[in-house]
């Protein structure tokens, strides 16, 4: 079976095309020792195996950014048979500084053109034979949102070497030979593309084929080239350039705006609107149609407990204690987390892939930096509202650590999924919709005030941010579900196993009656400080290993499931704003161990649990004052 | 453009280049074109007013200094630009050369006004992964560009029809020039 990477720049078409050869089955793996999600997908294509595997979208092989590393070092692993680079042919200029490091680097390689009915319509004609004749490598066309990719499945034997070659300027290919003679590396690659990369700087390749006098080669030269890297960059870059002029003709060189982006880019005004208008249609989605998902699953679970009732009836008490606990943390998973979750991850593919969510970092750009974040962390907090675990991991699209890390924190004022069905289905159901807007509105304000106090906390250092606005494209349904899904994967596999040894857990405390050993510690910030009920800590405590089942769990320390009859709206209100400012939930809690290392993971627990008890107190205290 | 004429611009710069005026043997050695060519050209360029031959040593007259200049400035921003290697390739590209003349006085992306429309002439950017990002999304000098939106925190430009946003410290070290409408006749074939 031989195995091809799929490279090239965001927004490329990159796992469409995936979706396209392997008919949509794709699975997902984790990129080893990191949290880099990889999708792959086998296909038998003209009687041959093969297994594709998708690359974080990377705009060149001189990684910058996190997620490019990983692309950059699946490359120089070697651990594949070919390269199919995806271009796009609106943008070739800039393709080809990729394509040439793949030559460079001597890999066997496909160039596939993706968007050339676009690039026709703007008037962009290539020559696709010469530069196959440039190249030496097969060139095709495909179109795989229409499933056109007949022409690559053909090509599928012939990828190649290309021949292609281009030189630095006198000095630097000194340098080069003077690196190679040093340098000692087998493996898929060429020698040269590797020296290349050393001289360059590339983190992964310094990190895997560095070697002591790589600096002295460097500093004998510091006089013609105090910068090597940036020079080399620059004359790869301009070998692209005329390459690309060598192969297309541009006849048009108008400016056109879509009108979308007339509105929404040129005037701030309607940009607000439009992001209001978006991020309220999620909200209502999420609160309707998660609500009738909620309703039916739960239905359905309920009716599965009636039916079982007899046979654990049958059975002793502990079993049932067991058994019960354990239905009951799998039912709120399915039937609470799984329609919010999942709703929320398919709106967001959505806005991914029609080019909506970049638009987003232009219009709240000044907010974002008005509290100190850049603009581009839109989009993990976004992601925060369906689910923390994965909008930890996606905090790498943030260049600067500092700002990762401050996000990281806010998270526990962006309520999630999780917390958002607390919101809805404790506070919203049983004190009113007007409780539970509130909440989200003291969220929104806690939200700024925690940015403005981290700024004091984190020093801040401006990031660069050059980012593309991908052009508008009607998204296809097929890869939205497959990207939801995707994104899903991680809930379903870890979460909904949690929630079940979790409900099993409470079955025990409650069996040898360990309750009350941990309600009376706590009674001082139950009942004392947050005006609870002294039972409340359960499902409070409880949110740290799962914020789905905090539901369940006062339904249980309460002994009702109508909350109305134990708390007053004003105390639905406050264990709201308690169970929504909380620690990070436990595997959250391992993914800012994983990201951010121990300490700092257990800081922010601490912090954000105090943090978000003296919010929820000092706020039921101030309310007790006014009503 | 022939080869004549790319031997004529190559010559004035070298006399340009050269700190004393050079013989024919050391345009001969820098171009690596035959005696014979070289002299056609010298001949070409003194029945032009542009050099005369003084002992030996081609000089520049007052008409051919000024074209010099200009074709040195033009080599030095493509070489800074592009690389040495490719800039001979590019520095004969008639495109460009009406915009590359006046990179001296490019200003910084931050100081266009929105609707303005340029060419990106040079960068100042050290920063290797600022770098790489500039030119992977196509930020590449001799690109035009339409500035969309400059809010003062960031600047959103149209490139090819493709929408770059760019931070505010990043654009002040990115420098274009205004391009003139008569480049867009110009054309590569």
């Amino acid at each position: 079976m031989k195995k091809i990477l799929l490279i090239g720049q965001p927004n490329v078409g990159k796992s469409s095309l995936l979706n396209a050869l392997t008919n949509a089955k794709v699975i997902i793996s984790n990129y080893p020792g990191t949290t880099v999600d990889i999708t792959s997908g086998k296909a038998v294509i003209n009687g041959k195996e093969f297994l594709f595997v998708d690359t974080p979208g990377a705009y060149s092989l001189s990684p910058s950014s996190e997620e490019e590393k990983i692309t950059d070092g699946m490359i120089l692993e070697g651990d594949y048979d070919f390269v199919i680079q995806i271009v796009d042919s609106t943008a070739l200029e800039r393709s080809f500084i990729m394509t040439l490091q793949l030559i460079e680097l001597g890999l066997p390689m496909i160039v596939a053109l993706n968007f050339w009915e676009d690039a026709e319509k703007r008037e962009i004609s290539i020559n696709r034979s010469l530069l196959e004749t440039i190249l030496g490598v097969p060139v095709v066309r495909i179109n795989p949102v229409k499933g056109k990719v007949e022409e690559l499945k053909n090509k599928l034997d012939d990828a190649k070497t290309s021949y292609y070659s281009f030189f630095y300027d006198d000095h630097i290919e000194f340098m080069i030979s003077e690196v190679l003679k040093k340098m000692d590396y087998k493996g898929k690659a060429s020698k040269r593309g590797i020296a290349v990369k050393l001289l360059e700087g590339d983190p992964v390749a310094l990190e895997r084929f560095c070697f002591s006098e790589l600096e002295d080669i460097k500093a004998r030269f510091i006089k013609e080239h105090p910068n090597v890297n940036k020079d080399i960059m620059i004359t790869r870059a301009g070998y692209a350039s005329l390459l690309a002029k060598r192969v297309e003709r541009i006849d048009s060189r108008g400016f056109h705006l879509s009108w979308l982006d007339n509105l929404i880019i040129n005037s701030t005004v309607a940009g607000l609107l439009f992001t209001l208008l978006i991020f309220s249609g999620i909200f209502l989605s999420l609160l309707y149609l998660g609500g009738w998902f909620q309703d039916f699953l739960g239905g359905y679970f309920d009716s599965l407990l009636n039916v079982l009732n007899p046979w654990l009836q049958s059975q002793n008490y502990f079993t049932q204690l067991l058994v019960e606990n354990a239905l009951i943390g799998l039912s709120a998973g399915i039937s609470v987390a799984v329609p919010y979750i999942g709703i929320f991850y398919i709106i967001l593919a959505l806005l991914e892939d029609s080019g909506v969510l970049t638009r987003f970092i232009v219009v709240l750009d000044k907010l974002m930096r008005k509290i100190g974040l850049p603009g581009k962390s839109v989009i993990p907090i976004m992601l925060g509202f369906g689910c923390t675990v994965p909008a930890i991991r996606s905090t790498r699209i943030l260049s600067d650590f500092r700002d990762r890390l401050k996000v990281a924190v806010l998270y526990m004022t962006v309520p999630c999924s999780s917390r958002s069905g607390i919101i809805f289905g404790v506070v919203g159901h049983y004190a009113g919709v007007s409780y539970a807007i509130g909440i989200y509105v003291v969220s929104f304000f806690l939200f700024i005030i925690t940015a403005k106090l981290l700024n004091v906390a984190i020093s801040q250092k401006e990031a660069f941010l050059i980012e593309e606005l991908p052009p508008y494209r009607k998204p296809l349904l097929k890869n939205i579900m497959v990207k939801a899904w995707i994104r899903m994967a991680d809930f379903v596999y870890i979460v909904l196993p949690l929630l079940i040894i979790g409900g099993m857990l409470y079955g025990i405390v409650s069996y040898y009656n360990l309750v009350d050993v941990v309600v009376k510690p706590f009674s001082f910030l139950t009942k004392g400080w947050l005006n609870l009920p002294g039972k409340a800590i359960i499902p409070l405590i409880y949110g740290f290993l799962q914020k789905d089942l905090v539901p369940a769990m006062l339904a249980n320390a309460l002994g009702t499931s109508n909350f109305s009859k134990a708390m007053n709206n004003f105390q639905l209100f406050t264990f709201g704003l308690a169970s929504t400012f909380q620690m990070p939930c436990i595997i959250a809690f391992f993914m800012l161990i994983k990201e951010f290392k121990l300490w700092r993971a257990l800081i922010i627990e601490f912090l954000t649990f105090a943090y978000g008890m003296i919010v929820a107190g000092g706020l039921s205290k101030v309310m007790r004052l006014f009503f | 453009m022939n080869w004549k004429e790319i031997l004529m611009e190559d010559i004035l710069r070298l006399i340009k280049e050269k700190k004393s005026a050079p013989s024919i043997r050391d345009v001969i050695e820098d171009t690596k074109v035959s005696k014979s060519a070289v002299k056609e050209t010298i001949k070409a360029l003194e029945g032009k007013k542009l050099v005369k031959m003084d002992k030996g040593k081609i000089t520049l007259t007052e008409k051919g200094d000024e074209i010099a200049e200009a074709i040195y400035n033009y080599h030095r921003a493509t070489e800074k630009l592009f690389g040495h290697k490719v800039a001979h390739s590019f520095e004969h590209m008639r495109d460009k050369s009406n915009y590359l003349k006046d990179a001296s006085h490019s200003t910084p992306l931050d100081s266009f006004e929105e609707e303005e429309e340029g060419v990106i002439v040079g960068m100042e950017v050290e920063n290797p992964k600022v770098l790489s990002r500039l030119m992977g999304i196509g930020l590449v000098p001799g690109i035009k560009f339409k500035i969309v939106k400059n809010s003062g925190d960031m600047i959103v430009l149209n490139i090819g029809e493709r929408l770059i946003m760019v931070d505010h410290t990043t654009s002040g070290r990115i420098r274009g020039v205004k391009s003139y409408e008569e480049n867009l006749a110009n054309r590569p074939a």
